[in-house]
């Protein structure tokens, strides 16, 4: 039986239906701009009819829930997005600074300081006397040098910005897994209890994006609403309420630069280092081990190719004053020099590995490495894979491409060293002769009586074209080929930054089309709630008229 | 699709910002006057600039090298032109002295002016030039030849000094004093010539004198020669000059060409990204100036 009652508590659940709507809708307007938000819906509905006559007798309406609008399945495309954007805009930003360091169109890097330097060369051949053509040689030579050791000490300090963000980077992902360790407990409360946790779940979706901007992961959500965390492929960073930190650790086989650790597995370290895919860490790392230690290379390259073309010739003249066998710039690259043999932090031998300058003219400016495999040792040319092996007995001494190598004492099988004759020259470059020393500049071939021979000096202008590098490069060559490499990894890296971007601004579209907040939506909804907040009202004003009504008929 | 407050913010801030990072590239472009700022801007065209730089920079030395070249080459030829005068003057001298006419007096007469065109090839032999002995080879610091007349220069085929003018491509800008007024050693010694010429009038030795007039005549077939090369060489690098000029031209041409701007290009882009901006602005404007709130009584 349906009573003038039900019509004062349909009219009441009316009236607190429409302004739990009109609280989500004063919600919603107030997030407009909230990153990450995702707008709320209530779901109404018809509570329980009573049976009566004619039929079934509705009995009003109640909030039984609050919607969060969202897209699963975009949310996942925005994460893997902002993992590549993250990797690809530490990339973009490093590479810029790189290129500018090799190029400028203003005609000032160091090919433009290379082609003056041989200028002056050119002019002491004419002049091979002349006291200003001499001073010009050594402050040209100077002016390069200083170029070579300003670029060398610009690429190692963005390597160590890179490292110094490495560490920042881990911290920063260690407070988010902690932060989204705690959303994950309070979100399984309230839903345990039967609440949305909607802003909770809003709140773990942004740190869970600005995540996946620093490191790759993934993320699945178990059946009581907690999300586990994956990093770098296999790491485990969040499960539950509970998250794990990662760690740096300096890595003396890469000059104390950080490795980046795992703990989760107890008490021993895991190097994940070479895990990690994607993300900021990505690019920080493809920056700091990879673009920069390659472009270092070249420049060292580069140095070492000119200062010992330029020695060996300068060597075998003779300057004004007679003197013979001056380098012209340091490092010298004199037969029997020393070369830098640099074994791994892992090696057990206790012997001694030596290597020497046999031969400057057949120096590749390359990389080597020598192994120790069973009892054998093998020296490889790292870019052409040439090597040399042998059994190795106590002492060993062989040559192999310009170098002279002397290996004494235990060695264990897999001790590993890295040789290179080239490394730090590019640090290290200087001219080797006193500007107040110009007459030992040897631009003669006779010993004495020499003033007006100028063959050296013509020896040594010409090195400008000699292939001198690989035998395939002139300094000039190499270097514009190094510039062209950087800058087309350079180009490469900006489209697809730029193209990721535009992928990445489309998906946040699509995200915010269904999850962003309309303001035009938003008022018709609340005129909507108004009127039947109003109307809902208006019914309690009727039940009361009525109730009068019936009361007046009794009176 | 559903349009939410932050869909329409989003491409209207993106969109502006696309047109104002392409108005910036413009503009860049349009002050430094350079397509290519930095080698991503094209790897391919700044290596190729890199390259340009060093040619034009060696084509630009080898002109400098072979203006140093041609002034020590005409130093050599007009020295050696002079000395050329020197001997028809010496050579009428000697066939006048050698006329049956002539008296002993007169003979000793003609060597008092052999002597002073003796001292006057002597003077020319130690020309110096930038502060060194031109025909001393490489001992430029000492005169070509001593009081005594005695070469004591780079002795020939030494003390040739060369300069590039070309990749690997080389001239010599001088000519030993040997080559040229001979020594003891080598060609005709035109100063012991002059000076056995002066003792033979002195001592009227018409033997004497009639050897040295054919010495003299072969040392003017030495000059001949020598002044045929030092043209030659001449020659050659003003031909060589004139073709770096026109390389050096064309260098310069490539270089623009690869890395400079089209300023008329850029200034009609300017102008359309110009208006492409400003209808992006004025459709913002319309677009987000718009609510439902506008038209709620």
């Amino acid at each position: 039986m349906s009573s003038i009652n039900d019509i004062f508590d349909i009219g009441q659940q009316g009236i607190q239906a429409q302004q739990a709507a009109m609280q989500i809708t004063s919600h919603n307007i107030a997030n407009v701009n909230t990153d990450g938000y995702s707008r709320q819906e209530v779901v109404f509905e018809e509570t329980t009819p009573l049976d009566g006559n004619p039929g079934q007798v509705g009995t009003g309406v109640s909030a039984t829930a609050i919607l969060r609008k969202y897209d699963s399945f975009i949310e996942g495309q925005i994460t893997d997005s902002r993992e590549r954007y993250g990797n690809l805009g530490i990339q973009m930003s490093a590479l810029s600074k790189i290129e500018n360091l090799f190029y400028d169109s203003q005609g000032t890097s160091i090919n433009n300081l290379i082609d003056a330097f041989f200028s002056v060369l050119q002019d002491l051949s004419a002049n091979p006397s002349g006291k200003p053509e001499r001073v010009a040689v050594l402050s040209r030579a100077d002016a390069l040098a200083t170029a070579i050791n300003n670029v060398y000490s610009d690429l190692i300090q963005l390597q160590k910005d890179m490292n110094n963000q490495v560490s920042q980077t881990v911290a920063d992902i260690n407070r988010i897994t902690a932060q989204i360790a705690d959303l994950n407990e309070k979100i399984s409360q309230a839903e345990n209890i039967g609440q949305n946790a909607n802003d909770y779940r809003d709140m773990r979706g942004r740190l869970l994006n600005e995540l996946a901007e620093k490191i790759d992961i993934q993320s699945f959500e178990d059946g009581t609403g907690q999300i586990t965390v994956i990093g770098a492929g296999s790491v485990l960073l969040v499960e539950r309420g509970n998250s794990w930190e990662l760690g740096v650790e300096s890595n003396p086989d890469n000059n104390g630069y950080y490795n980046i650790v795992s703990n989760t597995s107890g008490s021993s370290s895991i190097d994940v280092t070479d895990r990690i895919s994607d993300g900021r860490l990505k690019g920080l790392l493809t920056i700091r081990d990879s673009v920069t230690p390659d472009a270092i290379d070249n420049l060292d390259r580069l140095a070492a190719a000119v200062a010992n073309e330029i020695n060996q010739v300068h060597r075998a003249g003779y300057g004004l004053d007679g003197s013979t066998g001056t380098n012209f710039f340091t490092p010298g690259f004199e037969t029997d020099d020393d070369v830098s043999a640099v074994e791994l932090s892992t090696n057990s031998g206790t012997g001694d590995v030596s290597i020497t300058i046999d031969d400057p003219s057949q120096l590749t400016y390359r990389d080597y490495e020598l192994t120790f495999v069973g009892s054998n040792y093998v020296l490889t040319n790292k870019s052409t894979n040439t090597s040399q092996s042998g059994i190795y007995s106590d002492p060993t001494t062989f040559t192999f491409e310009g170098l002279s190598v002397n290996i004494t004492g235990t060695h264990s099988s897999g001790d590993k060293y890295t040789v290179s004759a080239h490394k730090e020259a590019a640090q290290n470059m200087q001219v080797a002769i006193a500007i107040s020393d110009s007459d030992k500049i040897a631009a003669a071939t006779a010993s004495t009586s020499n003033r007006g021979d100028n063959r050296n000096a013509l020896a040594i202008a010409q090195l400008q074209d000699k292939l001198a590098i690989d035998g395939t490069s002139n300094f000039s060559n190499y270097y514009g080929s190094v510039a062209g490499e950087i800058g087309a990894n350079s180009q490469f890296v900006n489209n697809t930054y730029t193209a990721q971007k535009f992928s990445l601004e489309q998906l946040k579209n699509m995200r915010e089309s269904v999850s962003g907040v309309s303001l035009d939506e938003e008022m018709a909804n609340l005129i909507k709630y108004q009127r039947s907040f109003e109307a809902a009202a208006r019914l309690i004003t009727i039940g009361d008229e009525l109730l009068q009504t019936i009361l007046n008929m009794v009176g | 699709m559903r349009v939410s407050d932050k869909v329409l913010y989003n491409t209207v801030t993106s969109n502006l910002q696309q047109n104002l990072e392409k108005m910036l590239e413009l503009q860049e472009s349009g002050s430094s006057g350079k397509r290519i700022n930095r080698p991503s801007d094209d790897p391919i065209g700044a290596m190729k600039v890199i390259d340009y730089m060093t040619a034009i920079s060696k084509a630009d030395q080898y002109q400098r090298n072979i203006d140093n070249g041609i002034s020590s080459l005409d130093a050599t030829e007009s020295a050696i032109a002079t000395t050329q005068d020197i001997l028809v003057r010496a050579k009428e001298l000697s066939i006048s002295a050698l006329n049956g006419t002539s008296s002993a007096s007169d003979r000793g007469i003609v060597a008092k002016e052999v002597q002073q065109l003796y001292e006057q090839v002597l003077q020319i032999a130690n020309t110096q030039s930038n502060g060194g002995y031109i025909f001393a080879g490489y001992n430029i610091g000492t005169p070509a030849y001593n009081s005594s007349g005695t070469y004591t220069g780079t002795a020939y085929p030494g003390g040739s000094i060369a300069v590039e003018i070309d990749s690997g491509s080389t001239v010599e800008i001088n000519m030993t004093g040997d080559r040229v007024f001979g020594s003891s050693a080598y060609g005709v010694d035109i100063l012991g010539t002059l000076n056995n010429l002066k003792t033979a009038l002195e001592d009227n030795n018409l033997q004497g004198i009639n050897t040295a007039t054919s010495n003299l005549e072969s040392a003017m077939e030495q000059l001949n020669n020598t002044r045929a090369e030092v043209g030659a060489r001449i020659n050659r690098v003003e031909t060589a000059k004139s073709y770096l000029s026109k390389l050096k031209f064309d260098l310069t041409g490539y270089k623009s060409e690869t890395e400079d701007v089209d300023i008329v290009k850029i200034i009609t882009d300017l102008a359309m990204q110009q208006n492409i901006l400003d209808v992006s602005r004025a459709s913002a404007a319309k677009v987000l100036g718009q609510s439902l709130l506008d038209f709620l009584r």
